[in-house]
């Protein structure tokens, strides 16, 4: 048969002089193409097509020449028609295989999701944010590539586009229906009161880009096989299965991921891994051949969602002693181009706004702004962390207006244990003997009240260094408000020999959840712990994978794994007691059967009254017992009606509370943190201390760096994303000098008690350092009651410009003061003169 | 001329023909597979810290030295003939190894990237004679830089590492002490760790090779002469040949700019010494900066502080005080310090010699006064022991170096300022420094001012008085953002500068801030008084 392939001149000897002629007819059908495919048997050198196989077979083939590169021609206007688009020159270039504009894909196939019209993979005729991919360059290589990407020309008819999230405000450029959520009568409140219990004002939180990896994709596309399949990284592969397939027309189960572990989480999410795997398998599926698309940083920077961008509008009516009665708060969000993710971030940011703190009359709106920026994306504690910095926010403010320490104001304002007085505006039970006891363990622990006074002394010695405090609760509902979301699989196989390996339904990210299954599957068989074998989650295994992302993944996973390991024990122990019955222990309960220390049953093992764990294995082999499990939990009861506004979304909340402490260098508005308390619930195991203090970290120190460094680049500007020097990930040189931890058992039944909801929870624990930097400006200000505005990201130009606006500020006040003083003096001086 | 080199890569030979000279070792790992995972994946951005290998060198005063240094910095001939080592061979070849146990022990919770970079920076640090207190556990890992690093398990599991290497050192200088072979311990020439990287360390002698001249596939070359008329030579020959030094600056457009002709310093010896004068300090251009700082910046402590928050470890093991200077970057930290310790650059040709004082060095445009065919030969420090003060006049000299960056470590500074007074016994100041980079398109000095402040006493008016003209003088004149910042900082900098140094007798820096109250910087990781550490490992 590869005799008659080599020796037929008139067929086609590889598969790139197909994609040329492909090329040609622009507007061929992709799904006849694709399964077409199957029928071909080619191979780049015209040999035996089953070489290739069997080569296949050996490992995949990775050297330069065998892929095809991939590059992208970005947009690098946010907003713009495009007038003209020509690759016929950048065709011609040698080693280009093909170059694809919208309309060699045609409408139908330039869809990300067939169920979002306004989401194309390619830009059409007009373009929708900066760095919006127009041409899909294939080659052989990337020289080849970039060659032809800078022969591409399009012509620009440049438009305004909508850049912030006030320009949309003002244009009336929103995704969908304002959403509510409604307790009380805020209005009705806000009419009794008088000016000076009313309070006012706004508040903006940045959406910084994620430091992140570029991503790459490898789809390896035999030809000979119907099946494609994506290399990705991605913290959803689901998702990226479910578009790849939508995009090919092809049944989701023909869709074969290999989802790589990833590095740091966050780092790629989940549309935009989408839109990256549909691109390459674009090429892969025109050139017939396997593609590999790599980003470069600038690309990624400019194709990955950053976090949501918020404007805060806020009306309280307060009593004097700071309590708020009522509360009129408006969400807006940048949702970027289209809202992939974002419906859920805004739903979380209202459900998180009361953050831990009871108001009777509560209105929360919230708006998905539309812009011409990338789609926002779906990072830990988004909305979370936008929702309750808003109220953190107020809080804060108000405590400097009343000129009432703030921990006063937090602490008259928290949940109480009262009927009407302890759920949310939405209706969920809130434990709020949970609040109070993290609270005080914080002031406790950290010794919060010996502190501020030492804090204060040694202020009163530094002019030019100063420090604050800040302790700022924490409140975080457990669990994705898409209810469908909070389920896990896993799967775990006992091997013949007794060994026992688990797919998580979970992408790895490093986090310590292998760690932790590994603990709980070694405890549940008793075996020890090297027997267990912890692999990244695999599509083929656990397909319906729970995205990475979610506030509950590991514990839902954790859950799942047990579940698994529940069923094998029940299938195991009926072995045990027929395999004990044959040695002579006739009398034995099926629930009495343990598995500890290596062995299975009811005592010792030299009486026959147990077996070892392989022998059993062993036993149930023969017996021909199922050993491969797939554990599946889903969190029971949780609805969330969005149109409605209410519901009970979260399985639970996780409690915590943190103190910072931190240092402002007034010559250079350097910040040193310098001590960091956490407190925070853990899982319920005793011995996860560890991976929990990790996961603690890690989510504290994104919070961090979120309010303190890292930079918030424009989004009409694709130079201002080059990723040099003026990176803001904090590094180990910024960490916090002294980090203190304690860890909680959470309250409550242990049985309803979710996993370990530390992955995410903390980053909104990073507000403290934001209080911090306000209690040590405030010193600055010899605490007057003056308006701190400190941005976010608090960098150090920003917080000397801060540190300048409120000596002006300071400097006004006094003006007024002595010209009030002067004015009052004139009479009584002038008085005999009149 | 060769078209081929070859290289120890984990212990065996690793021969490489004919790939291209901007091609980084990074790039040829991941393209080797080599890499964790794969070489699908493209290395990491050196700012975001960098795929480190470790690399065993000599350093400054001739002891064997293991550097963390990051991969995709380095051009791929600069390694020939040298001997690296990436984490996970090391993982393999020695897995007992108290690194490698203690990091397996810790929950840290990182990938494999991560963990390489801190596995190879602990590593490196193992085996650092001089790595002795707490203050310096941050400056060894400032090259780790994640959204998502357990800081506290980090810095627990380095500081359970070097208390142990302490131990051991100390243990073994006892025994040498009385078996006479103490030198040996500081030559860096006898295994005090008994584990296989420790003997392969100790029995390290770079290759005796010849020259370098490599030819790739393209016909670009890379030289690396042995001495400095050969370089010379050669720079003569090809005019538009670059010059490279470590390549942490080149190393960054590695695979997107391309050279003809690359000439590396790293081999030649006349650059690779540090000498301590009576007078001066001089420091060969081909220095690493880590070498500088071990060395010059234990007794010129502004140079030693500014050094430590140079980029990052991995960076500073290979980038080097000429190559610095020579590439007269806007923001170079180091420049204006250099210009506050008034120290000189030599240069030198094939027609002959000539030096500077550091401030003429630059020239407009972000250029410096190098002709073609001219490299810089070294830097001289001068000492201001206080027999050289008295020479000069002056009774005390203080001297401070202050970089403002967005992110401590791995960043671009935003601006730098280096300032330097001369006292007479009386307060008076006889002589002023005042140096800006960062500001313009080279380092300013603000000459007016500082020729103001030369007979006034040093105290709080003083500097009230000259801070109008250090204003006039320094203006922001590049378009790199944060002008207002800057115009700011050009102010509060010497201010600050006074604020750490108000005294006039001493040069001992006013703590400012209060981190030492939570950071102990001066507590040993290992007390030998404080008897049965149970945390050690």
């Amino acid at each position: 048969m590869s005799d008659d392939l080599k020796n037929n001149d008139s067929a086609p000897t590889s598969p790139f002089e197909v994609a040329e002629s492909d090329k040609v007819s622009a507007d061929s059908d992709f799904t006849e193409m694709a399964s077409a495919a199957g029928l071909r048997i080619e191979s780049p050198d015209g040999s035996d097509p089953f070489e290739l196989d069997d080569q296949a077979a050996l490992g995949p083939v990775r050297t330069e020449g065998d892929d095809l590169t991939v590059m992208l021609l970005l947009s690098p206007h946010p907003a713009a028609t495009i007038v003209r688009k020509a690759g016929a020159e950048a065709r011609e270039v040698e080693g280009v295989e093909a170059v694809l504009f919208s309309e060699d894909l045609g409408k139908d196939l330039n869809r990300l999701m067939p169920w979002r019209p306004d989401d194309p993979i390619l830009a059409e005729d007009e373009v929708l944010y900066c760095g919006q991919p127009i041409a899909i360059i294939v080659g052989k290589t990337t020289a080849a590539c970039r060659e032809a990407r800078d022969k591409i020309e399009v012509d620009y008819h440049n438009a305004p586009g909508i850049l912030s999230i006030d320009h949309a405000m003002a244009m009336q450029s929103f995704h969908g229906p304002p959403r509510e959520v409604t307790r009380g009568d805020s209005n009705a409140v806000f009419a009794k009161s008088t000016p000076d219990t009313v309070f006012e004002g706004t508040f903006a939180i940045s959406g910084q880009l994620p430091g992140v990896r570029p991503p790459g994709v490898r789809i390896n596309f035999r030809p000979g096989e119907r099946a494609i399949n994506v290399e990705v990284r991605t913290e959803s592969p689901a998702r990226v299965r479910a578009a790849v397939a939508a995009a090919f027309k092809l049944p989701e189960s023909e869709v074969t991921i290999v989802a790589l572990p990833l590095e740091n989480s966050g780092t790629v999410s989940e549309m935009e891994a989408a839109l990256i795997a549909v691109l390459a398998a674009t090429a892969a599926m025109r050139c017939r051949w396997s593609v590999r698309l790599r980003l470069d940083a600038k690309e990624t920077a400019l194709l990955l969602g950053r976090r949501h961008a918020a404007n805060a509008s806020f009306k309280i009516a307060h009593d004097a002693k700071g309590r708020i009665l009522a509360a009129d708060l408006r969400i807006a969000l940048d949702a970027g181009y289209t809202v992939s993710d974002s419906e859920t971030v805004l739903d979380r940011a209202i459900l998180h706004s009361d953050s831990a703190y009871f108001i009777p009359d509560f209105t929360v709106k919230g708006q998905l702004c539309k812009t011409s920026s990338v789609t926002s994306a779906n990072l830990p504690a988004e909305g979370v962390a936008q929702g309750t910095w808003v109220m953190e926010e107020i809080v804060s403010r108000l405590a400097i207006r009343l000129r009432i320490p703030v921990e006063k104001i937090r602490e008259a304002n928290f949940y109480r244990d009262k009927a009407g007085q302890n759920s949310t505006h939405y209706g969920q039970p809130v434990n709020s003997g949970a609040i109070n006891r993290v609270w005080t363990q914080a002031r406790r622990r950290s010794g919060y009240d010996e502190r501020s006074k030492a804090i204060a002394k040694w202020n009163r010695k530094n002019a030019s260094f100063k420090r604050g405090i800040g302790l700022v609760p924490m409140k975080v509902g457990i669990g994705d408000p898409r209810s469908e979301r909070n389920e896990g699989t896993a799967q775990v196989q006992i091997m013949n020999d007794g060994s026992i390996r688990v797919h998580p339904g979970v992408v790895d990210v490093f986090d310590g959840l292998n760690t932790q299954i590994q603990h709980d599957v070694a405890v549940s068989f008793g075996i020890p712990i090297g027997q267990i074998s912890v692999f990244t989650g695999n599509p083929e295994t656990t397909p319906h994978m729970t995205a990475r992302l979610g506030v509950d993944t590991t514990g839902l996973v954790l859950k799942a794994v047990a579940d698994a390991c529940k069923t094998i024990q029940e299938r195991l122990r009926t072995v045990a007691l027929q395999m004990l019955a044959a040695r002579g222990n006739m009398e034995i309960e099926l629930e009495a059967i343990r598995f500890g220390g290596g062995h299975v049953g009811i005592g010792e093992v030299s009486a026959g009254r147990s077996l070892t764990f392989t022998e059993l294995i062993d036993g149930a082999f023969r017996r021909r017992v199922n050993l491969t499990q797939i554990g599946f939990f889903r969190a029971p009861n949780l609805w969330w009606d969005r149109e409605v506004g209410a519901g009970w979304p979260f399985s639970g909340y996780a409690y915590g509370a943190a103190v910072v402490e931190v240092q402002i260098d007034a010559f250079t508005g350097e910040i040193d943190v310098m001590r960091v308390d956490l407190v925070h619930e853990g899982s319920p195991a005793p011995d996860q201390a560890d991976r929990d203090e990790a996961q603690f970290m890690r989510a504290f120190a994104q919070g961090q760096g979120w309010l303190l460094s890292e930079p918030n680049r424009a989004s009409d500007d694709p130079d201002s994303f080059l990723t040099t020097g003026d990176e803001g990930i904090p590094g180990l040189s910024d960490a916090p000098i002294q980090i203190e931890i304690d860890r909680l058992r959470p309250m409550g039944e242990l049985s309803a008690v979710p996993g370990a909801p530390c992955s995410e929870a903390p980053v909104v624990l990073a507000m403290a350092v934001r209080e911090a930097i306000r209690d040590a400006i405030s010193a600055f200000s010899g605490r007057k009651s003056v308006n701190i505005d400190i941005s976010i990201p608090a960098s150090p130009p920003e917080i000397l410009m801060t540190l300048r606006d409120v000596s002006r500020q300071i400097s006004e006040m006094e003006k007024a003061r002595r010209y009030e003083a002067e004015a009052n003096a004139v009479p009584n001086t002038r008085a005999p003169q009149t | 001329m060769q078209s081929w080199f070859t290289f120890e890569l984990n212990g065996a030979e690793c021969r490489v023909d004919g790939v291209a000279t901007n091609k980084t070792l990074a790039q040829f790992l991941a393209d080797r597979g080599t890499w964790p995972e794969g070489p699908c994946f493209a290395p990491t951005d050196s700012w975001a810290g960098g795929d480190l290998v470790l690399l065993a060198t000599i350093d400054a005063v001739g002891r064997p030295k293991y550097r963390a240094v990051d991969a995709t910095l380095l051009f791929l001939p600069m390694m020939a003939g040298q001997d690296i080592w990436t984490w996970e061979a090391f993982c393999l070849m020695d897995p007992g190894h108290t690194v490698v146990r203690a990091m397996r022990a810790a929950s840290l919770e990182c990938g494999p990237r991560a963990e390489a970079r801190l596995g190879l920076l602990l590593v490196e640090g193992y085996y650092r004679q001089d790595l002795r207190w707490m203050g310096q556990l941050r400056e060894q890992l400032d090259g780790i830089v994640t959204r998502t690093a357990n800081w506290r398990a980090i810095e627990r599991v380095a500081r359970q590492i070097f208390a142990k290497a302490e131990r051991m050192r100390h243990e073994a200088e006892q025994i040498a002490q009385a078996s006479g072979v103490g030198k040996l311990i500081q030559q860096g020439r006898l295994d005090v760790f008994d584990d296989i990287f420790s003997r392969h360390l100790v029995a390290y002698y770079p290759e005796d090779d010849e020259d370098l001249s490599y030819v790739d596939e393209s016909k670009r070359r890379f030289y690396r002469p042995k001495t400095l008329v050969e370089l010379l030579q050669l720079k003569n020959q090809y005019p538009d040949a670059e010059v490279i030094a470590g390549g942490t600056g080149m190393g960054q457009t590695a695979g997107k700019s391309e050279w003809e002709t690359l000439i590396s310093t790293e081999d030649v010896e006349e650059l690779r010494v540090i000498r301590k004068e009576p007078n001066h300090w001089e420091i060969g251009a081909a220095v690493t900066l880590t070498s500088v700082g071990e060395t010059v910046g234990r007794d010129v402590g502004p140079l030693g502080k500014l050094l430590s928050r140079f980029a990052s470890r991995a960076v500073r093991n290979r980038a080097t005080l000429g190559g610095n200077l020579a590439i007269a970057a806007t923001y170079g930290q180091i420049a204006p310090l250099l210009i506050a310790l008034d120290a000189r650059v030599h240069l030198t040709s094939l027609e002959g010699e000539r030096d500077a004082p550091m401030a003429m060095f630059f020239d407009r445009g972000g250029k410096s006064i190098l002709r073609p065919g001219e490299v810089i030969r070294s830097i001289s420090v001068p000492r201001f022991t206080e027999s050289i003060l008295e020479k000069r006049g002056s009774q005390s000299r203080l001297c401070d170096a202050y970089m403002v960056t967005l992110r401590r470590s791995l960043c671009e500074p935003l601006m730098t300022g280096a300032f330097a007074v001369e006292l007479a016994a009386d307060g008076t100041v006889k002589k002023a420094w005042i140096a800006y980079s960062g500001v313009s398109d080279r380092p300013l000095r603000a000459r007016k001012a500082e020729k103001e402040l030369v007979g006034r006493k040093w105290n709080e008016k003083a500097i009230m008085q000259v801070l109008p003209s250090v204003n006039q003088e320094i203006k922001i004149e590049d378009d790199r953002g944060n002008d207002d910042y800057r115009r700011q900082l050009v102010i509060t900098l010497f201010q600050k500068f006074y604020f750490q140094h108000p005294k006039v007798a001493d040069d001992v820096a006013v703590e400012l801030g209060a981190a030492s109250e939570f950071a102990h910087p001066e507590q040993p990781f290992f007390d030998a008084l404080a008897l049965g550490d149970k945390s050690v490992l």
